[in-house]
């Protein structure tokens, strides 16, 4: 075990900085073993990771045992990440929304999970977001994009995402065929994205 | 062509994480087959990361980067394509006092040990080419190591030195890991490096053992199973540096009274 008791620790106040190309680059100096860069990315990604952790989660303590996972996870398969297949920002979100899921699919996360107020709306959840200004634009543009979808499609895309259900999940819980939720996630996806202006 | 229309309309699934593991392995079969596929998926996926960047910002605990960063040196890291092979066998000095990135090149080269062993030569291939697939069970592992400290989670662990030894262990090249699910819950895992000839086990989760019992570990080698030390449950996880020299063979776990037996008087468990 080696305590880090001297080890700069800035993360208590959240990190305001925004994620973008520089994470690229410390995926690269991680690879090559770089703490420096891990640090950095932590700072950078620490907030967001854990917020979507939560999001999916809900329980504090399981979040910020998966969020340890998740940087761990980072740290050792930086050198895997490759730049053509999408962006670091979504390579290590993917990760956190992957293991999030995996522990409520995997554990009495879920049946606790199942326990608490059933199916949140999206629009709360956005609004909650649009609280803190240093990433009202963003929130603004996944706002205006989810109102262009269909009201089956934001609830399809909510349940899925948000709440970890699986598709098979989601056709038992609404009652309808497993094509049709397919047929709403992708055309919903597809829709959002074209409105976010996502370059692939 | 149902299936073809099945594959390409389950990319908004695949991407929110909304497919079962066997749906996702078919899927990405289809992935591997399809440029249009992929470029749908990457770009949906860009669209997900979205959707994770509009949950509500939490700021973590401040111990939750240092323990991060405490874990790093058991840590190994994994290499983007095949690993160059490590150049010598490093002591458990050496790998305690260098960056788990400068040891952990995933592949080892064959080991040279002994021609008594050579039997075992392909077991031990395997067992390195199967270290990147438990990349992720060694993080979980990890956590022990280095993070978690501030839950209490290693509170029968206080010896810096142990520590030291058991993070040089988990970040050995050629470190291998098995873990076995115990009768009362909970699981018991080996974590072991022939090339340092060290091993430890962790029990997670493990339920207490009737009073005056405790869990003895033995290398179980040609002249029969030689004691390894003893182990009690405490807390969710504990771990414990095995004693004497590990050499490949297989460990086994018994239920001894307190103090632990000259020899197995149970049904051993066999943990590797």
């Amino acid at each position: 075990m080696r305590h880090a008791g001297n080890v700069q620790d800035d993360s208590a106040r959240g990190s305001s900085t925004p994620i973008g190309v520089a994470v690229e680059d410390l995926l690269g100096r991680i690879a090559r073993g770089d703490r420096t860069a891990f640090a950095d990315l932590y700072d950078a990604t620490a907030s967001r990771v854990l917020g979507l952790i939560r999001r999916v989660l809900v329980d504090p303590a399981q979040s910020e045992e998966v969020a340890q996972e998740v940087f761990l996870e980072v740290w050792q398969s930086a050198g895997r990440y490759e730049p053509n297949r999408g962006s670091a920002t979504t390579w290590i979100l993917t990760m956190a929304h992957r293991r999030a899921v995996d522990r409520i699919r995997s554990s009495q996360a879920g049946r606790d999970r199942d326990l608490r107020v059933g199916v949140r709306d999206f629009t709360a959840a956005i609004d909650d977001v649009a609280e803190q200004a240093e990433i009202r634009l963003e929130n603004d543009r996944v706002r205006v994009a989810m109102q262009r979808l269909t009201e089956l499609q934001r609830q399809a895309i909510s349940l899925a995402y948000y709440e970890g259900l699986t598709q098979s999940e989601i056709a038992e819980r609404l009652s309808i065929p497993l094509g049709t939720v397919k047929t709403r996630l992708r055309d919903g996806m597809i829709r959002l994205r074209d409105e976010m202006g996502v370059a692939s | 062509m149902s299936d073809c229309y099945d594959r390409s309309v389950t990319s908004g699934a695949y991407v929110l994480g909304a497919l079962s593991p066997a749906e996702a392995a078919e899927f990405e079969a289809a992935l591997a087959e399809s440029e249009e596929l992929r470029a749908e998926v990457t770009g949906l996926a860009d669209t997900a990361a979205l959707l994770g960047l509009a949950a509500t910002p939490v700021a973590p605990p401040a111990d939750l980067k240092q323990s991060l960063l405490a874990a790093l040196d058991a840590t190994p890291q994994v290499a983007p394509e095949a690993a160059p092979p490590a150049p010598a066998r490093r002591t458990a000095a050496d790998l305690a006092a260098h960056p788990a990135a400068e040891a952990a090149s995933a592949a080892a080269p064959a080991g040279e040990r002994s021609t008594r062993r050579a039997h075992l030569a392909p077991r031990r291939a395997r067992r390195r080419r199967a270290l990147v697939a438990v990349a992720a069970v060694a993080a979980a592992v990890v956590l022990f190591a280095g993070g978690a400290l501030s839950a209490g989670i290693l509170r029968a662990v206080s010896d810096q030195r142990t520590a030291d030894q058991f993070a040089a262990l988990n970040a050995a090249a050629d470190v291998v890991r098995f873990s076995t699910p115990l009768p009362e819950g909970g699981s018991a895992s080996v974590v072991a490096s022939e090339e340092l000839g060290m091993s430890a086990v962790v029990l997670n989760d493990a339920a207490d053992l009737p009073e005056g019992k405790t869990f003895q570990l033995w290398y179980v080698g040609e002249d029969g199973p030689e004691s390894a030390g003893t182990v009690e449950p405490a807390g969710s996880s504990v771990y414990r540096m095995l004693e004497g020299d590990y050499d490949g063979e297989p460990i086994a776990m018994t239920v001894e009274p307190d103090g632990g037996s000259a020899a197995p008087t149970t049904d051993p468990m066999v943990l590797s």
